[in-house]
């Protein structure tokens, strides 16, 4: 792994540009790129499948890893039919696939593999360490999909930029290329999932009004009509239907009609789920400008066909579908690693409302759908017993009343309650989802000020201990040197720091700072400047903390400062 | 932080009313967001990051309210610091009578011509826009326990409406 050069720290941390990607992580296939001014894709479509057998001889091949990405064992055993593999459900939390040589894989581990497969592929190609990834997720995926995406991605050694929602990412793609405004839809037809989003565009503002899908509907459920209907094999099934696509005629086997008559249940059901995000969107049908189309199940004719027919706008699919949300995620990769000084903003929204189990089994939600996000809010709950010190939540996501057709997400013990007399207490939980879409929550007891304590317990997956373990055991497996990976990482951090400091000081140190104060920084910076060349990774990250914690004051002043002229009517570019 | 304090209006540059301009508020909320959404501070501190998340669901908090006439006036209330007297609605008998005829007509909706329901929802809208008349002018008078019975009104005929889109 090729370490940095330290010669002149500052100027080097400068003016680097960092290798950091976009990865389409997609059902059938899946896809790396980066951006400079153009974008570059490392290798072609990579068919998202791997083999687990460790056995040449006999492989164990596992496809559409995708679908099962954060379903607990019960919901495979309800939801998933046809897969190829055997598949353990005995421990229901995370569902494994076992090979012949008794080793386990949940689907995080899976696509993890396949992860780290392309990491592989572009880092050859460049020849370099990737710094970091935007990772695409559909739009539609609750919070426990997105958790497990992220921890797939960590697994494969990437630190993970941002998880992108696919819609949004194609947006960016075409918004950027075509410097369109409006209102579009996004129409994102993959092969295991369905997303539709509305945006609007203005400016390089690309604010996302509202979303929908359906995270079961794919490309794959009209390989097996296809299959069931002619009593061939998945592989033919998915040759006839790609020729059916490309020729829009008969074939020997199938007559355009039959197979569009087929498939109009599942085309019509895309349509009733676009028509929804446009109601939730509180626009017409009329405020739409434009359709883009992504996923490779759009060359369907009879999808175009139907589009057109119902919503009375222009069709988008000059950028090929299959391509668009790597190209898209590759673009916000490098605007946000600073390489890329496009003046480009998203706004997103939470795709499933939030919410809590209440009495009788019924769901009180907290955040609603399409809310936008970063979002907080706040829940306050209270004993109803004397002397009681620990609550239990339930934590859901879903549309449905009952908590039972929601998706758990986990129980939140809160223990250490001040003992008090029955609805007394006042406990405010808090719940904040990040730019990513993913929740936090903390609770603080209200009448004495004290943080109750929370213990997550999520409905599915593996907690962060577990996480650093197995990735501490893959790279062991790889022979890696973790010291180094280690020391790579913290200077990669004291070089950002570094230079979000240097940047700041050099803008308004002297507005803003006392002469005590500014040298209280710099100690520091010149200290952490100094670290970085040693090959002690715990010195470099104490050093980053010391300038993070003397540097504290200084940022929320100038985070303050920036407002003042915002209101003041200056423009933005003043205060930059 | 003074900018976490600072109430919705203030935050947005916006002159507290009843009624605000939709334009100057998306206009407002894409500068906010572009000063401070997470995103422009991804290769920032970890400090200044943990801020701009804060910041930016502010914004967002704050343009949601802002954004939803029920929700913006709920707000003005509390701003003035004003609690509320329930025991006051449930006296204004004529009220209670008018809803429970509305709601007569959402229950027997399929038997109604579509001149029938055009006109019921004409009316509604009538009494709709009156009554944000009224609770501008109990604005400026000050008068936030009026403000606040007419605005449960205000709730029901738009909740009433929209029962009767989805209908």
């Amino acid at each position: 792994m090729p370490l940095i050069e330290i010669s002149d720290p500052e100027e080097n941390i400068l003016k680097k540009k960092r290798f950091v990607v976009g990865i389409d992580l997609g059902t059938t296939n899946s896809l790396i790129a980066s951006r400079d001014k153009t974008t570059k894709f490392y290798g072609d479509l990579h068919s998202s499948i791997i083999d687990i057998s460790e056995d040449p001889k006999s492989p164990l091949i596992i496809k559409s890893i995708k679908r099962l990405m954060g379903l607990t064992s019960e919901e495979v055993k309800n939801n998933i039919d046809n897969l190829s593999y055997e598949i353990d459900l005995s421990n229901n939390k995370l569902p494994m696939i076992k090979n012949k040589s008794g080793k386990n894989f949940s689907a995080i581990e899976i696509s993890s593999l396949i992860l780290k497969n392309l990491k592989t592929i572009a880092e050859n190609e460049e020849e370099k360490t990737i710094d970091g990834a935007v990772v695409t997720v559909p739009a539609y995926f609750n919070d426990v999909q997105r958790q497990a995406t992220k921890k797939s991605a960590e697994l494969a050694g990437l630190k993970v930029l941002r998880l992108l929602n696919e819609p949004t990412s194609a947006a960016i793609a075409y918004g950027l290329d075509t410097g369109e405004t409006g209102n579009f839809i996004v129409y994102d037809f993959g092969g295991g999932t369905f997303d539709v989003s509305i945006l609007n565009l203005d400016k390089g503002v690309f604010k996302v009004l509202s979303t929908d899908g359906d995270t079961t509907l794919g490309g794959d459920d009209i390989d097996i009509l296809l299959k069931n209907h002619l009593n061939i094999d998945k592989d033919k099934s998915q040759k006839l239907k790609q020729k059916l696509c490309e020729t829009n005629s008969d074939t020997d086997l199938i007559t355009i009609n039959t197979f569009n008559s087929l498939i109009k249940n599942i085309i019509d059901r895309t349509i009733d789920i676009t028509k929804n995000a446009i109601a939730r969107s509180r626009l017409s049908e009329n405020d739409i400008k434009q359709i883009i189309l992504v996923g490779g199940s759009t060359r369907i004719p009879l999808i175009k066909e139907s589009l057109k027919k119902n919503f009375n706008c222009n069709i988008l699919d000059n950028i090929d579908p299959d391509r668009v949300v790597a190209e898209g995620a590759a673009i916000q990769a490098s605007i946000l690693s600073g390489n890329n000084k496009d003046d480009l903003l998203l706004l997103d929204v939470l795709p499933l409302s939030l919410g809590v189990e209440t009495y009788g089994g019924l769901s009180e939600k907290i955040i609603t759908r399409n809310t936008p996000i970063p979002a907080t809010a706040s829940k306050t709950f209270t004993t109803f017993k004397d002397g009681q010190t620990q609550l239990l939540i339930h934590i859901i996501q879903g549309e449905r009343e009952l908590v039972d057709k929601c998706k758990s997400l986990g129980t939140f013990t809160l223990k250490n309650i001040p003992s008090m007399v029955a609805g007394a207490a006042r406990i405010k939980v808090q719940f904040q989802i990040d730019v990513d879409g993913l929740l936090l929550v903390s609770a603080e007891e209200d009448s004495t000020g004290v943080n109750a304590h929370i213990e997550i317990n999520p409905s599915y997956g593996i907690d962060e201990d577990e996480l650093i373990k197995m990735i501490e055991e893959s790279n062991k497996s790889a022979e890696i040197d973790m010291n180094a990976r280690k020391l790579y990482e913290s200077r990669v951090e004291a070089e950002r720091v570094i230079y979000a400091i240097t940047e700041a000081l050099k803008k308004d140190a002297n507005e803003l700072l006392s002469k005590t104060e500014l040298s209280s920084i710099t100690i520091c910076l010149d200290n952490l400047k100094n670290k970085i060349k040693s090959d002690n990774s715990e010195e470099i990250s104490s050093a980053v903390q010391e300038l993070e914690k003397s540097s504290e004051f200084y940022v929320e002043r100038r985070m303050n400062r920036s407002i003042k002229s915002l209101i003041a009517g200056k423009g933005i570019d003043d205060i930059i | 932080m003074d900018i976490l304090k600072k109430n919705y209006f203030d935050l947005f540059g916006i002159e507290i009313s009843i009624e605000i301009k939709k334009s100057t508020l998306e206009k407002k909320y894409k500068e906010l967001q572009r000063q401070f959404h997470p995103d422009k501070y991804s290769q920032s501190t970890t400090h200044e990051k943990k801020i701009s998340a804060q910041i930016s669901s502010y914004i967002n908090d704050a343009y949601i309210t802002l954004s939803d006439l029920i929700k913006r006036i709920n707000y003005i209330l509390k701003i003035n610091n004003f609690n509320k007297d329930e025991s006051v609605t449930l006296k204004n008998e004529d009220f209670l009578i008018e809803q429970i005829d509305h709601n007569e007509f959402i229950e027997n909706i399929n038997s109604k011509t579509a001149k029938e329901i055009k006109n019921y929802k004409d009316d509604i809208v009538k009494k709709l826009s009156s009554t944000i008349i009224e609770i501008k002018s109990y604005y400026e008078k000050k008068d936030f326990q009026k403000v606040w019975e007419e605005l449960s009104k205000l709730q029901f005929y738009v909740n009433h409406i929209n029962k009767l889109e989805g209908t």
